[in-house]
């Protein structure tokens, strides 16, 4: 083959171009520590990396959702216990008072502690967790408990998405526990306040009928808060749960993502070692190359 | 009879041949970096000889002409070869430009403004009637439609952006056909002596050649004048001994105002629009980007936009607001789609949105302020398999980008193999034509050797006829 001066020059060119251009794509990959700068790096990768991303932004999300209903379920979980105190001390003092050791005066000081026992229960059941009561419902601008007693919520069941596809029930429809219902009202048992405000009127009319028959109903009412107490407890457990779950994927999905994107920095500085003494003995040879020509031997 | 003239004779033109050689050696060198130059080589032949005395006598060396060293055959193939290259580096140029509207560093893109969407309705879900984060929903809302709108004008204005290149390659394609008919002209005049070869000009019309097979879907071939036809995509004739059309660019009606390629009819006859029947080359590969991978991207694009915009839409309107909104429902989170065409460059909040965050509808009882049924739904809907029943929008738009990521790669794949099919080519014509400096150098030497010795003939006869004009004295 003829080789040319022309022919000689552009394939140095085009050699030392080459040299050059894997120089730079190294020295790109050593800078940014990434293996994928733009889409065509690597289309699949690039793809799946999207899905990566947003999952482990969801899942994030989702450790933020739980960290909320906890917040929250810790509120009502102390509000519960508080009532569950306050029913255990209307049950001592009723079994006391039941006794007839007792008159009239000492029930009626006793019907004073009754008296403050049932607005700390108001208090309680109108627990808020960032400016919202818990007990409510969906109704979470309005307290849950009128001065009375009445339940002024409604049956909302406020659903957080902790998980794919899992929405998980995050506060408890107090309904139960503050009102009895239908079938608990056939078998003669009252709304949780109603039940003090009867061991109160006992106390007042110095009744030892109504304070005796309030013991066994403050037994139902406890019965009903420990239950509530459990149910909080197994989300509280469930939530933990969901939370480890996501933590999981988004270490998985991390550990994707760095396999899809980022250089790996042995490789890449040993790459653009090489790479660079490429182009180094291409310009070296190229210089030699170009230099003898038979013009420069004629005198 | 011959005399010592008739051998002075062979010395004088044996010297003006040895100085056409070294002119011709010297105009090699000159243009040894010159693009398209082939070299050329004096053609000497030996003079028919006379007979003298029952004896057939040399008569000398003359030039006969001056000839390139050129590879009809090998030139054809490279063209060839030009159009595929031209065309794939185009199309992967302009794919190129597409890939920033695309790129995985992008941290507003319309994969990472779902995701702040979706989360936005997560956190919203959280607190219902928490101000602040309603407006930091309302805002996740306004940044998606955003990105939706970015990708969009970011591929219209790549489109505007090529339909500007086919613009400014057309009108050097015209140019070049105008130069080709004027050198057709040029080496029929100086090719009016037969056996003369207009080598410079023939160099220059195959280089201009060239360039525009990289550029256009063009044939050629060249007449018994020596002119050169050119005929363009669907038979058009572009260039016809002496006589060039005009190519130029007419916005078009149906493709939105983008360039149609029309031909000027010959002889009166009606111009016609070219585009349809481009079919290899630069321009071709502009048009394919201009009116078929970008609109499908932008298609893609907007199809994304209107199964959000609607979905996302049919479930807010069941909810309830909150504040003044909050007994009625039945309001768009978005402003609904009206030409599906426009789903993404015009995605924008609802108006209500717009004026009051207490229009975002989260509730499903009215007067329930902590209600995030809807709301619920709403998240729901990331993972709906919406598009075709099939994917899911983050699933959508990834598979999107990735198609077009293997777009760019088999583009970047098939150029570089057409590349490597025309540096071949180009080095298999560099073999043929290109200067070798070093053998100029050798012809230089062998030239001034050849004038040395003619000189000294030359000399010879002049001593020899001397000695016989002095016999007389």
């Amino acid at each position: 083959m003829r080789v040319t001066d022309r022919h000689r020059y552009e394939m140095v060119g085009s050699r030392v171009e080459a040299a050059k251009a894997q120089n730079a794509k190294s020295l790109e990959q050593l800078s940014t520590q990434k293996k994928i700068n733009r889409v065509s790096d690597d289309p699949i990768g690039v793809a799946s990396a999207v899905r990566l991303k947003d999952r482990i932004a969801t899942n994030g999300q989702f450790q933020k959702n739980v960290e909320f209903s906890k917040g929250m379920l810790e509120r009502s979980e102390t509000a519960v216990s508080a009532i569950q105190e306050n029913l255990m001390r209307l049950k001592e003092l009723a079994i006391g008072m039941a006794n007839d050791t007792y008159d009239h005066s000492s029930r009626l000081a006793a019907a004073e502690e009754v008296r403050e026992v049932i607005k700390d229960i108001v208090q309680q059941g109108n627990t808020t967790f960032n400016n919202r009561f818990v007990f409510s419902g969906f109704r979470s601008n309005m307290p849950t408990l009128s001065l009375d007693g009445k339940y002024m919520g409604d049956d909302g069941a406020l659903m957080l998405q902790v998980g794919d596809n899992q929405f998980q029930q995050v506060n408890l429809q107090a309904r139960q526990l503050f009102e009895a219902d239908q079938d608990e009202r056939a078998a003669g048992h009252t709304d949780l306040l109603d039940t003090a405000e009867n061991l109160l009127a006992g106390l007042v009319s110095n009744s030892k009928d109504s304070i005796r028959f309030a013991v066994s109903e403050l037994d139902f009412q406890l019965e009903k808060t420990s239950a509530f107490q459990a149910k909080v407890g197994s989300v509280v457990n469930s939530l933990n749960a969901a939370s480890e779950r996501s933590a999981r994927t988004i270490e998985l999905d991390k550990g994707s993502i760095s396999n899809v994107f980022d250089a790996d920095i042995f490789e890449t500085s040993s790459e653009f070692r090489r790479s660079e003494a490429i182009l180094q003995s291409t310009l070296l040879a190229s210089t030699k190359l170009l230099q003898p020509s038979l013009l420069n031997f004629l005198q | 009879m011959s005399g010592l003239f008739r051998t002075l004779n062979i010395g004088s033109e044996s010297l003006s041949v040895t100085r056409m050689g070294v002119d011709t050696a010297g105009h090699n060198i000159a243009n040894a970096q010159v693009d398209g130059y082939s070299r050329q080589r004096v053609n000497v032949r030996a003079r028919a000889p006379h007979e003298t005395r029952g004896v057939l006598l040399g008569a000398g060396a003359y030039a006969e002409n001056i000839e390139r060293a050129h590879d009809q055959w090998n030139e054809k193939q490279l063209n060839r070869a030009n159009q595929s290259a031209g065309a794939s580096n185009a199309k992967l140029n302009a794919l190129r430009q597409l890939e920033g509207i695309f790129s995985p560093d992008l941290q507003s893109g319309v994969d990472v403004e779902i995701s702040n969407f979706f989360n936005a309705a997560q956190n919203l879900s959280s607190f219902p009637d928490d101000v602040t984060i309603r407006t930091s929903f309302k805002e996740a809302a306004r940044s998606l439609a955003q990105a939706f709108q970015r990708v969009d004008s970011g591929l219209e204005r790549e489109r505007a952006d090529l339909n500007q290149r086919v613009a400014h390659e057309v009108t050097r394609v015209d140019d070049a056909m105008q130069q080709i008919a004027r050198l057709n002209g040029q080496i029929q005049e100086q090719e009016v002596v037969p056996g003369v070869f207009a080598n410079d000009l023939r160099d220059e019309r195959d280089r201009i050649l060239r360039e525009i097979t990289r550029k256009i879907d063009i044939s050629y071939y060249e007449n018994n004048r020596g002119m050169i036809c050119v005929r363009g995509p669907g038979d058009s004739m572009l260039v016809d001994g002496v006589m060039a059309t005009h190519l130029y660019c007419e916005p078009s009606q149906e493709n939105g105002g983008l360039f149609d390629i029309r031909v000027e009819g010959s002889e009166g006859g009606m111009d016609f629009t070219l585009s349809k029947y481009v079919g290899n080359g630069e321009i071709s590969a502009l048009m394919e980007v201009r009116d078929k991978l970008i609109p499908e991207l932008s298609m893609k694009n907007n199809q994304l936009a209107a199964a959000m915009t609607e979905s996302i839409n049919s479930v807010h309107q069941q909810g309830f607001g909150v504040g003044e909104f909050q007994h009625a429902a039945g309001r768009n989170l978005f402003k609904p789609v009206d030409d599906i065409r426009s789903a993404a460059g015009k995605m924008s909040l609802d108006d209500a949105i717009e004026a009051s965050t207490n229009a975002i509808s989260f509730a499903s009882t009215p007067m329930a302020v902590g209600d995030n049924v809807i709301g619920n739904k709403l998240i729901a809907l990331k993972d709906s398999k919406i598009l075709g029943g099939r994917s899911d929008f983050q699933q959508f738009y990834s598979d999107m980008i990735g198609e077009f990521g293997t777009e760019v790669l088999r583009a970047e794949h098939v150029n570089d193999a057409e590349e490597v099919l025309v540096k071949d080519l180009q080095n298999r014509r560099e073999a043929v034509s290109g200067v070798s400096l070093d053998e100029e150098a050798t012809n230089l030497m062998r030239w001034q050797a050849n004038f040395a010795a003619s000189s000294k003939l030359i000399t010879t006869v002049d001593e020899m006829l001397e000695t016989v004009l002095s016999i007389k004295r």
